[in-house]
């Protein structure tokens, strides 16, 4: 028996069904075509399907499809603006944060989670956020760097 | 001439570590060290790479064997 | 060569040029495509770590509404082993189609037994219920030491050990030995003043990339069937599952979608094959994607490991001899990487008498997989370990006994060839003079140091590049993008062709656009495709002079080429490459340039590391509080991507050291199968590692590449075991120093 479900994604309205068992994930990426959302383990500990609820950073694979109904959602398809990159964004390009970049789209949207709520993270902060990400091939270095570099423009409202 | 090495498990096949080589193309120095050597045949040695002059070369059947160089047959490495 | 040379390009840090998709979640990766009409694929895996298969009958499952196909061994028709009992065939391949699903036998716990396509996800779930399967148990082989005991459980009666003296005339899990030597050993350690023995293991480690593997695949009877999937080598891809069907090369066509991670573990096939018979059977498109307690247990892992190392020197610290014994387990299938830990294991020193052994050995554990610098880091552990119990005994800087000792141009090492140019001196003497080592550790710290090598490889690689009439050009490559090669093939191009970055789009193409091209690996691809790129681009300049040449009616002898432009040494004109191209079909039409190249001539990459480490006594844990990785690029192309390969593969490594390892219990079932309880580094485990990138220029490339992918994975297990030694003041002899071994070793000596 399908669930009919009403929500927001990225400020647009968007409805649809799902089975009551189905993943916030599962109907981001099978249903919605919204594979930006990545999923790595299934069990919320690799934090590739970061997305927000009502603001909140939660990993899509832990919410059940139908607790997004007439909730708010963010995922990195709303990240940037068109085609101007979100200077998060910019800045894991520009230090060269990324490898395979499977890990990077959970990393922005919680690099982004995190400078909402804390704009002037130390680097130990930033790394306890950022701990629920796995990147296995940066060794986190350069998107600690990224992170911190963010903070300053966001700060200087650049 | 050019001198080939044996690593030690070719040279439990050869008996000796080092032989000095007339031949200056590959072709004609696997069929040089096959007829000092007839047991090498079944030893892969044609699956190895050839070193000259450190130098590894994975498929080594086209290349010139030069006068006064070091040959080692190595095992073919992959990687990650 | 290059040290003299100025380049525009090579050397920046420039954006990535699949960077916009990989910020923005547009890239697509294995599991992100779809097809109309698909059918999900799940596969029943052993519930047993060894055990024969005494029924199987899936007819259960073939009468589920939603099933619309299933797949077992015996779909693998031209592979079976009675052919390679007669000597037909290659018996890795068969080893591989009995991997990917099992022949009458289990031998590990999730080795795949049959697969089946459902409409629905849920309902292939359903489908593997419905299965009839009854085993006659075996006793699980877990360890190198129950495998080599004379009385163990075997694996594979057909396997008997190659590399003995003497034929053996009864089957064992020892699948090959093989022997090193140079130099008299016995002779060099009774010139020693000082001889270190030690043993030492090491554990069962996972590749732990965040991406599972997966797949899409449709079977086409009237044109190439088509496999999309992440993989390090979609030709070998190609043609491992061309094989195992019995189809041409060019029957299949395999799409490599963006990869997320692979370090080795995506070099060979898992689901690709069975997906493509499933396909087959079903008429349907079919997906594959594998959870992440699937990857755990039935992909990847990299051999575990025992050796025993024994160096003698001098007492000024010169070694005379040097001797291993390493043992590592391959899994279920022969194929560990223990040649490369033989020949990999004492490189980093010049010692006249050396000899090393190796064994590979099966058991009941998952297939083993190449794991960045297969083999090496196992084995330069120990050697490392026992390198600075050595300068430790001897009241010697560690670095300077390396220093003493260190492989150079001329050194002849064990495994063959004698080195040319290497950067491990320069390696050792930038780890002596930065920060870290000069900053005084505080108390309850300790600090290792740890060499590594590396050979790097070459291999065929194929480029095409097609320019446009606005000068505009694509870089067509068939090697997979895993750390931003696409960056560093842009770059080499523009460089090579004398035109902005932005005018050149790399693209990593699928198997029918390019020729062949080995699989991404062995640290090769910025070197041999690079190789392949710079081929190209000379390719196009030829044309486009020649094209000069005839627009001013001169000879091409008498056009040079120069920062992107023709020159007409008979006259003075000059035209613009945008220029040309934009003539190009009044000279012929429009230009293509091709690179197919057998690259030879790696260079070895040598890696110094530093480690500073706390632990807590109270609890065994280890904190990493400094870390330097030092290493030599030949030439860094891009130096961001450089020092991301010198940090990943400090982090896998610290991982390696401190915490990864596969967890069994009594019945050979593993434990933690999670990111959970199997722990790789988070951000918060980790420091910032710093790098120094060295370069000393490789003579065969044309920018003087060395690859530099792997051997920063090798120095961090030695780097890491002696500074938690140094810390808590005991020897350290098996990985990982998790706390709980840590808080033990504490106790046992305070008793």
């Amino acid at each position: 028996m399908k669930t009919h479900v009403t929500t927001d994604i990225n400020d647009e309205a968007v409805e649809f069904l799902c089975e009551p068992q189905h993943t916030l994930l599962h109907v981001l990426r099978n249903e919605l075509g919204l594979t930006g959302t990545k999923e790595g383990c299934g069990s919320g500990d690799c934090g590739a399907c970061s997305v927000t609820v009502n603001g909140r950073l939660v990993c899509a694979c832990l919410v059940l499809a139908v607790e997004a109904d007439g909730a708010k959602i963010g995922t990195i398809e709303g990240v940037a603006n068109r085609d101007s990159l979100h200077i998060i964004q910019e800045k894991y390009l520009e230090h060269a944060a990324l490898q395979c970049g499977i890990c990077t789209p959970g990393l922005i949207v919680s690099t982004q989670a995190l400078l909402e709520e804390n704009p002037n993270p130390t680097e130990q902060e930033a790394r306890y956020f950022l701990a629920g990400n796995l990147c296995r091939c940066t060794g986190y270095d350069k998107i600690i760097r990224a992170v911190m570099d963010a903070a300053q423009c966001l700060r200087q409202g650049a | 001439m050019a001198t080939l090495f044996f690593n030690s498990e070719l040279e439990k096949i050869t008996e000796c570590r080092q032989i000095s080589i007339k031949s200056n193309t590959y072709r004609d120095f696997i069929e040089e060290i096959l007829n000092i050597f007839p047991d090498l045949q079944g030893s892969g040695l044609m699956e190895m790479a050839l070193a000259i002059d450190g130098e590894i070369i994975h498929e080594p059947l086209l290349v010139a064997i030069p006068d006064n160089s070091e040959l080692h047959f190595v095992f073919k490495i992959s990687g990650g | 060569m290059s040290e003299a040379k100025q380049y525009k390009y090579i050397g920046q840090r420039t954006i990535r040029p699949d960077g916009f998709d990989k910020v923005t979640g547009r890239a697509n990766y294995g599991a992100d495509l779809s097809l109309p009409g698909m059918l999900w694929g799940k596969v029943l895996r052993s519930p047993y770590a060894h055990a024969l298969i005494t029924k199987l009958d899936t007819s259960r499952a073939e009468a589920h509404p939603d099933v619309l196909a299933v797949a077992g061994f015996e779909d693998f028709p031209s592979v079976n082993a009675e052919a390679f009992a007669a000597g037909n065939g290659d018996s890795g391949m068969l080893d591989l189609a009995r991997n990917i699903l099992a022949d009458k036998k289990v031998l590990y716990h999730g080795h795949a037994i049959v697969a089946v396509a459902a409409r629905t996800e849920e309902a292939a779930a359903q489908a593997l219920q419905l299965i009839d399967v009854e085993y006659e148990v075996l006793p699980p082989v877990m360890s190198i030491e129950q495998a080599i005991k004379e009385d163990a459980a075997v694996l594979h009666e057909d396997m008997f050990t190659q590399g003995l003296a003497d034929t053996p005339s009864a089957p064992s899990n020892i699948a090959s030995r093989m022997e090193l030597k140079k130099g008299d050993v016995a002779a060099g350690f009774a010139q020693a003043d000082i001889i270190v023995e030690r043993e030492f293991s090491t554990p069962t480690v996972h590749q732990g990339y965040i991406e599972p593997h997966a797949t899409t695949v449709r079977f086409d009877d009237n044109g190439p069937s088509m496999v999309w999937c992440p993989t390090q080598g979609h030709f070998d891809v190609r043609a491992s599952t061309a094989r195992l069907l019995n189809m041409e090369l060019g029957q299949i066509k395999v799409v490599a979608s963006e990869i997320g991670g692979g370090f080795g573990g995506k070099t060979t096939v898992y689901l690709e094959p069975v997906a493509l018979v499933l396909s087959r059977k079903a008429g349907r498109p079919v997906k594959m994607v594998m959870s992440r307690d699937e990857v755990f247990r039935a992909s990847g892992p990299a051999s575990a490991s025992k050796s025993r190392i024994k160096i003698g020197a001098k007492s000024d610290g010169t070694l005379t001899a040097v001797e291993a014994s390493l043992y590592y387990e391959a899994g279920a299938f022969k194929g560990s990487p223990m040649a490369p830990g033989c020949m990999t294991v004492f490189t980093p020193y010049d010692v006249e008498n050396m000899w090393v052994e190796g064994f590979d050995v099966v058991v009941n554990k998952a297939k083993a997989a190449a794991y960045r610098a297969p083999g090496a880091p196992q084995a330069e552990f120990a050697a490392e370990m026992v390198m600075n119990e050595l300068a430790e005994k001897l009241a010697m800087d560690p670095i300077d006994l390396r220093l003493l000792n260190a492989a150079k141009a001329g050194t002849q090492t064990l495994y063959g060839p004698k080195l040319k140019e290497v950067g491990l001196v320069q390696c050792l003497q930038a780890a002596k003079t930065s920060e870290q080592y000069q900053t005084v550790l505080a108390s309850g710290e300790g600090r290792g140091v740890a060499a590594g090598f590396w050979f790097n490889i070459g291999g065929q690689s194929s480029v095409i590049i097609n320019m446009n009439s606005d000068g505009t050009g694509t870089i067509l490559e068939g090697s997979p993008d895993i750390g931003g090669s696409r960056a560093s093939m842009q770059m080499m191009a523009a460089e090579e062709l004398g035109i902005p970055l932005d005018r050149l789009n790399p693209i990593v193409t699928d198997t029918e656009h390019v020729a062949y091209n080995a699989t991404t690996g062995g640290s090769r691809t910025t070197f041999a495709t690079g190789m392949a790129v710079v081929e190209a681009c000379q390719d196009v300049v030829a044309q486009l002079k020649s094209r000069a040449a005839s627009m001013w009616n001169v000879t091409s002898e008498q056009v040079d080429w120069q920062d992107g432009s023709a020159i007409n040494l008979a006259g003075e004109d000059v035209m613009t490459l945008a220029e040309i191209c934009a003539a190009a079909e009044k000279t012929g039409g429009q230009i293509s340039g091709r690179g197919n190249i057998n690259a030879r001539g790696a260079g070895p990459s040598f890696a110094v590391h530093l480690c500073d480490v706390w632990v807590d006594r109270d609890t065994g844990k280890t904190d990493v509080v400094r870390y330097t990785a030092i290493q030599d690029a030949g030439k860094a192309i891009h130096p961001g991507y450089v020092e991301g390969q010198f940090q990943g593969g400090a982090a896998q490594g610290i991982g390696w050291a401190l915490n990864e390892e596969y967890i069994y219990d009594d019945n050979g079932i593993m434990e933690n199968a999670g990111f959970l309880d199997y722990r790789v580094p988070l951000a918060s485990d980790l420091p910032s590692i710093d790098t120094i990138i060295v370069e000393v220029p490789n003579a065969f490339h044309p920018f003087g590449v060395r690859g530099v992918g792997e051997t920063g994975i090798i120095p961090p297990l030695a780097a890491v075991g002696t500074a938690v030694s140094d810390a808590i003041g005991l020897p350290i002899e098996t990985l990982p120093c998790s706390p709980p071994r840590v808080l033990k070793l504490l106790q046992e000596a305070a008793k």
